[in-house]
């Protein structure tokens, strides 16, 4: 008992002392940073800014790019928070906005969260006047500026866009079984097929994640029923549109013909499918979009992902038009929050994330294209041959096939379109319900 | 004979119990040894500011332990010795909050915490936590202190005590047991509480170890042994004392769970 | 007894003081916020009287919810509990080993939900994971299931692994029980003739009657308000066959941006308990008188 008591002193002493340490280490670093940070040329001291910025991106690139601006803004400190994934950096902002206090920096990646926030985020038209003068407009390609336009504003600076609804291989476990890339759907049930019998997984997809479903029966609507969801969406036509229910089928037989592998409502995209595609290969399709090409910038993996060539594919036709399908594209932005103390700071910020050092960064990672008219930025980094092939394949296919919107403005359709796409897997509804119940969705929102 | 083959049957039953439990434990620990064995570990404690992490969950967890006893401890007193009117609808009330889920009342508490100025404040999570685990506390204690007998206080009163002397002298002393089951309950709700802790800890160097595995998260890290290193890591306190209070444990739990 | 408004009070007020500002304030958010129909960031919201409750009443995902959770709390209790009995009762007696035992099943009750789904995800993982991996080795191939994501295996999948991280809580307190069970009870009956099943049934576990209850009790509140190590295993999927009240609130609040609805389910969620805890404790008085 005795020796417990002890225990238990030490124990919160130690706490209690290491706390002292803490604040007394936080003390230190303070007063040994500001000298460094008043700019010796001038006597008047700059007011020092804190900004608050919260992100599902990236860390290592996100931290460097805070070292750098730091670098050439030493008045302005940046904190970044850092979120595994979207869902959970929305909870925290959500609740964040609620009482106020809300990041400066806000981030958003579809119309959907464009649409929610845009209350809280600041019209950035003026300071785009500023910086890049009335003709701004024509420095930026035109799909970017209108995913960060809304009501006639702008409430983000254009992103980099890197196109969904694309199919990644493995072109050794192809090779090893004599296969070649499908073009059409009897190629692809073949190929899985084969790969099957051979112990692999065909089409890896992390369908315990809503985003990758979506992105991957968005490219199946564009090749069986092309354009008619945006028109449903749009209320100009039902969803339960003949060809929308077809696009239903196709989905179902894509599971009953067990081309996605097996499990596939148990794994999430990240990490689960990532890691089978690329580390443990026991697959060899993956339905990704072009950021996937970030593998070529793996640390963690780099051994294993310059062992294997790799390809990327559009969906192959599906219904035998002859046509395969347009690729996905959404940018999303990033905004001010509206009642942010130091937006002049945060618009510093943005533009450096995505101008010049900020921008290299960002290209260098995972090849996205900037949002610029004028192309003259490409990446620093020496490519790989494999790496330079998938970058021009994906460019060709974006030129050949086109792009079309990612993703749906309403939330509750995007719930919805889940909800039924797992169910029509399962054989659990039929696709004419699912088109319906979209259908309902989609008339109970104004 | 028959007792024999009802041993038997009853350790193998017990062995493969423990077998069984002990299976994903295993899996674990072995997990975590892969690619780099123990540099795993090495890594955890260096790269990802592990120490840090430890030091602020040490720092609110403590905390709200010494708070949660420090408002239950009394009132269990005060429940169990004391008549005053609306004793009951008041525990009831009290009770009820066993039940709310913290997802339930996060946006609300944020903005409690956020009016008192208190995020990135270590503040910001002891006093939540207090409120939440408290509750469970007073169960405990109270059913601890209807097993003490009223006479102690009637006796003290009689010497000349107050019934704040009585509290403090008799059955605060007597209450050591209880008390460590709820340091125990309170030290795992307030270490391994994940939600809260990141709402209101967004400056890197104030966040909690439940946030963690995140940081292996966050850069598409492939690195699993890593990150089942670092789970060892953040649970290993948790495992230290309960080790150490095992035997307070055994004693005080009969106490306090038989009656509520 | 003593009687003393104020001395109560005095001891009383720190407790109440926190809930009041922590938990009182919150709940009556939560009530409030659930007339209306706001997507939680826009700053206005629109009442809407009952509506919330009424399309919950009608969403056939709500009875879904209800339904797994009570077989959940059922499932995970009994079991939980006549687990912890047995184990507690075979290792009754003082012993290196069975010390050493005892920890091992009281180790995931101090782990936390992520965890203790990392370690899940990766054991119930249908192609590689340990628990086929396994039987496939000693030729059960026919076994080796979709622990995760086969719907009618699923909610099974969490229970056991619920059941896994709670059985050690439950074993502990009925080793304390016990110990305060004088030992001479039980060896008394054995003697009198009645044989080992007889004494744990007709014996022991009429005698710990309390202890029943109130564990009962706090496997009933933590099955009400459990959500992460649900959400984390398998976001209440596939096609919800996993789905709590706590995980349907979230998504609804989060993912489909409608904090009044999330509201109402948490408000109902809150009445449930408060119900289901004053069922108790009227129970409880009963048994007592």
């Amino acid at each position: 008992m005795n020796i417990k008591k002890i225990a238990l002193l030490v124990t919160v002493t130690i706490l209690w002392a290491s706390l002292m340490v803490a604040c007394g280490k936080g003390n230190t670093t303070e007063s040994s940073q500001s000298p460094s940070n008043t700019p010796s040329t001038t006597d008047i001291k700059k007011e020092q800014v804190t900004l608050n910025f919260e992100t599902w991106a990236d860390k290592t690139i996100t931290d460097k790019m805070i070292v750098e601006f730091e670098k050439t803004h030493t008045e302005i400190t940046v904190i970044a928070n850092y979120h595994t994934n979207f869902p959970e950096f929305m909870t925290s902002l959500k609740t964040a906005i609620a009482t106020g206090d809300a990041p400066d920096i806000i981030p958003f990646d579809s119309p959907t969260s464009m649409g929610a926030l845009e209350s809280n985020l600041e019209p950035l038209d003026q300071y785009f006047e500023k910086d890049y003068n009335n003709d701004w407009k024509g420095k930026f390609l035109a799909g970017p500026v209108s995913d960060v336009s809304i009501n006639g504003k702008i409430v983000g600076f254009p992103g980099f866009s890197s196109p969904g609804g694309l199919i990644w291989y493995n072109k050794n476990l192809l090779d090893k079984y004599g296969i070649k890339v499908p073009e059409t759907y009897d190629e692809l049930k073949a190929a899985s097929d084969m790969l099957r019998k051979n112990g692999l997984q065909p089409l890896l997809l992390g369908a315990k994640d809503s985003w990758i479903v979506l992105d991957t029966f968005q490219e199946i609507l564009n090749d069986v029923a092309p354009g008619k969801q945006y028109d449903a969406f749009a209320k100009k036509i039902p969803f339960n549109d003949p060809e929308i229910v077809k696009a239903f089928d196709t989905w179902k037989k894509l599971f009953d013909d067990k081309i996605f592998q097996d499990d596939t409502f148990s794994m999430t995209q990240y990490m689960d499918v990532y890691n089978s595609f690329v580390d443990k290969q026991v697959g060899a399709f993956q339905s990704n979009g072009a950021w996937n090409q970030d593998i070529f910038s793996n640390n963690d993996l780099k051994a294993k992902v310059d062992a294997v060539e790799w390809g990327v594919m559009s969906f192959p036709d599906l219904n035998g038009d002859g046509k395969r399908a347009p690729l996905l594209n959404t940018v999303g932005g990033i905004g001010i929050y509206k009642k942010s103390k130091n937006k002049d700071a945060a618009w510093e910020f943005i533009k450096f994330m995505n101008t010049g050092i900020g921008a290299q960064l960002q290209i260098d990672r995972a090849l996205v294209t900037p949002p610029f008219t004028d192309p003259a930025m490409g990446p620093s980094i020496q490519l790989t041959p494999n790496q330079k092939q998938v970058n021009e394949t994906i460019n060709q296919i974006v030129k050949d096939n086109g792009t079309l919107p990612r993703g749906v403005a309403d939330p509750k359709v995007t719930e919805k379109l889940y909800d039924v796409l797992t169910k029509v897997a399962y054989g659990n509804l039929s696709s004419a319900n699912a088109a319906k119940q979209v259908q309902d969705v989609i008339d109970s929102s104004k | 004979m028959k007792n024999r083959g009802i041993e038997v049957l009853r350790n193998s039953l017990l062995l493969v119990t423990v077998g069984l439990f002990s299976l994903p434990l295993y899996y674990l620990l072995q997990t975590s040894l892969q690619n780099k064995g123990f540099g795993n570990y090495y890594n955890a404690l260096t790269k990802i500011n592990l120490g840090q992490n430890m030091i602020n969950s040490g720092i609110v967890t403590v905390s709200t332990v010494l708070l949660v006893i420090a408002v239950a401890l009394p009132a269990a007193f005060a429940f169990s010795k004391i008549t005053f009117s609306g004793k009951n609808i008041l525990f009831l009330i009290l009770l009820m909050s066993l039940a709310i889920p913290g997802i339930s009342i996060a946006v609300p508490v944020v903005q409690i915490v956020k009016g008192l100025g208190w995020t990135n404040n270590y503040l910001a999570l002891i006093f939540p936590y207090t409120a939440l685990l408290s509750p469970f506390a007073l169960v405990l204690m109270r059913g601890f202190m209807d097993q003490l007998p009223k006479e102690l206080l009637e006796s003290a009163l009689v010497d000349g005590c107050n019934v704040y002397q009585a509290f403090f002298r008799i059955y605060a002393p007597l209450a050591k047991p209880v008390v460590m089951i709820v340091t125990v309950f309170t030290f795992l709700g307030s270490w391994n509480e994940f939600l809260f802790a990141k709402l209101f800890m967004r400056k890197e160097s104030m966040q909690m170890v439940t946030t963690i595995p995140i940081k292996f998260q966050v850069n598409f890290y492939t690195d699993i042994p890593g990150l089942f290193a670092a789970l060892v890591l953040i649970q290993l306190p948790l495992l230290i004392i309960y080790i150490l209070f095992q035997r307070v444990f055994k004693e005080g739990l009969t106490a306090g769970a038989v009656k509520s | 007894m003593h009687k003393n408004r104020y001395t109560a009070f005095v001891f009383v007020a720190p407790i109440l003081i926190f809930f009041f500002v922590f938990l009182l304030y919150p709940l009556l958010y939560t009530f409030h916020i659930s007339f209306y129909e706001w997507n939680g960031i826009d700053p206005i919201k629109k009442f809407i009287g009952f509506d919330n409750y009424k399309s919950m009443f009608y969403d056939p995902l709500f009875y879904q919810s209800l339904r797994n959770f009570l077989v959940l709390c059922v499932l995970v209790i009994t079991i939980q509990m006549l687990l912890g009995f047995l184990l507690a009762y075979i290792m009754r007696r003082n012993s290196k080993l069975f010390t050493v035992f005892k920890t091992i099943i009281f180790i995931p009750v101090i782990l936390t939900a992520i965890v203790v789904s990392n370690i899940f995800n990766n054991i119930l993982a249908f192609n590689d994971g340990l628990i086929n991996t396994i039987l496939r080795n000693i030729g059960l191939d026919q076994l080796a299931m979709s622990w995760t994501a086969n719907p009618n295996i699923a909610l099974f999948s969490v229970i056991a692994v619920v059941i896994w991280m709670g059985t050690g809580f439950s074993m502990s307190v009925y080793v304390s029980a016990m110990t305060s069970l004088s030992l001479e009870v039980i060896e008394a009956s054995r003697i009198d003739g009645a044989n080992r099943v007889q004494t744990i049934t007709r014996v022991v576990w009429p005698m710990l009657r309390d202890t029943h209850f109130s564990l009962t009790i706090i496997s009933v509140i933590s099955a009400l308000k459990i959500f992460d190590i649900v959400y984390l295993l398998t976001r209440g999927g596939p096609m919800h066959s996993t789905e709590m009240l706590s995980t349907y609130m979230f998504t609804r609040t989060f993912d489909s941006y409608e904090q009044g609805f999330g509201s109402a389910i948490g408000s109902f969620l809150i009445v449930l308990a408060v119900v289901i805890t004053i069922i108790q404790m009227r129970l409880s008085r009963n048994i007592q008188n």
